[in-house]
Order: structure tokens, then C-alpha cells, then sequence
């Protein structure tokens, strides 16, 4: 009986996983503006990833792989976000139309075009 | 019976992550800003690594979480370099067209 009920408890978590997945995928497709996109997409990068690496450490009980994949989550989520940081950058330097779609401090405008014009071209 | 039922399970699983693949690779090849490409990648990696999770189980390979780990720190490196190649080439190509 326990058995099964670990089996329908894996099987939940897998169902959330795909379901948030899913969810997650049809933001991407459903955004027209990428830090948004950028949004949904972490969402795959931390909750989905979460969900699977719970329903597999579920699955296969306490033992070494249980480990491994618990140090894969943490690596997802120590470098996560990092790479939407990233992300987040690049679209700012290279993105001369970003005003247009959110509101940017004058001041950081101004550090943008310095930063472009002067301080990465060397 | 537990183990055929896990065996369904995993498949299933797997099928869907299959789609969420083609799915993100769609979206991936369809963006219109380099941004937009990125991120697909980015997604694509971390689908990439459920599915690795899954196998694992699935075959009963101990050393698939290792391939995994080693795949998502790769990933992370190559879209860091990847960003900051790009914002140096558009930077040169600015400077080029003022010139």
C-alpha cells in the first residue's frame, strides 16, 4: 500500500512538473517582449526543475543518486540566476528600443549610451 | 506490477518532455532577438536536464546525474560567453557604423 501511495505521489509531482512546463512553454510563445518571456523561462529554470528533482528523489529513495540529483537542483538554482542576470544585461546594452517598453530612469539612459559609446568598446 | 507501473510513468513523462522539446526549439528558432534565442536554449537545457533525471530512473545508470551536472554548468558558461560575445559584437558594429 505505501508503495503505491510513493508511486502516486511521484506521479503527482511529475504531473505538476508538466503541467507548469507547459504553462511555462506557452509564456514563451504567448510574450512578445523578452524580459517577460525571460519570466516564464525561469519559471521552467527553478519550479519545474524542482518538481522533477523532488518526484525523482522520491522515487529512488535515500541513497547516492538521491544526492546527485539534489546537488543538480542547487547548481540550477545558484546559476539560474545568474544567467537571467545576464540575460537582463545584454538586452540592455544592446537594445536601443528598450525605452519603449519600460520605463528607464533618465540617468540610467544616460549610463546606458555611456556605456556603450565609451566604457565595453576596448 | 510496481516496476511496469514506473516504466509507464517514465515513458510518459519522457513523451511529454519530447514535445516540450520540439516545442522550445520551435520557439527557439522562431525568435526574432537574439534574446529571444537565448532564452529558448536556456529552457531547452533545463527540459534537457528533467529528461536526464528521468532516464536515470529509467535505466537504472548511476552515472547519468554526473552527465547531467556537468551539462548544466557547461550550459551556464556557454550562454554567459555567448551574451557577452554578442554585446561585444554589437558594440563593435556600432562603433563601426559612427565611424
Amino acid at each position: 500500500m505505501l508503495v503505491w501511495l510513493r508511486f502516486g505521489l511521484v506521479a503527482s509531482l511529475f504531473a505538476a512538473g508538466l503541467i507548469v512546463l507547459f504553462i511555462s512553454i506557452f509564456g514563451t510563445f504567448r510574450f512578445d517582449f523578452s524580459l517577460n518571456r525571460m519570466h516564464s523561462s525561469a519559471m521552467c529554470d527553478t519550479l519545474v526543475l524542482m518538481l522533477f528533482v523532488v518526484a525523482c528523489v522520491i522515487a529512488s529513495g535515500v541513497n547516492v543518486v538521491s544526492g546527485k540529483f539534489i546537488l543538480l537542483l542547487v547548481i540550477m538554482w545558484f546559476t539560474s540566476p545568474v544567467v537571467s542576470h545576464v540575460f537582463v544585461k545584454t538586452k540592455y546594452l544592446t537594445d536601443e528600443n528598450l525605452c519603449e517598453h519600460c520605463e528607464i530612469h533618465i540617468d540610467d539612459e544616460t549610463l546606458h549610451k555611456n556605456e556603450i559609446n565609451e566604457e565595453e568598446i576596448k | 506490477m510496481l516496476e511496469q507501473a514506473y516504466s509507464y510513468l517514465y515513458i510518459t513523462v519522457c513523451i511529454c518532455l519530447g514535445i516540450a522539446i520540439i516545442a522550445t526549439l520551435i520557439r527557439s528558432i522562431t525568435a526574432k532577438t537574439i534574446i529571444g534565442r537565448f532564452i529558448g536554449i536556456n529552457m531547452l537545457t533545463t527540459i534537457v536536464l528533467a529528461v536526464i533525471c528521468i532516464l536515470t530512473l529509467f535505466l537504472k545508470e548511476a552515472y547519468l546525474p554526473d552527465i547531467a551536472l556537468i551539462y548544466a554548468l557547461l550550459s551556464c558558461i556557454a550562454v554567459i560567453l555567448l551574451s557577452k560575445i554578442y554585446i561585444n559584437l554589437f558594440k563593435k558594429n556600432n562603433e563601426g557604423g559612427k565611424k
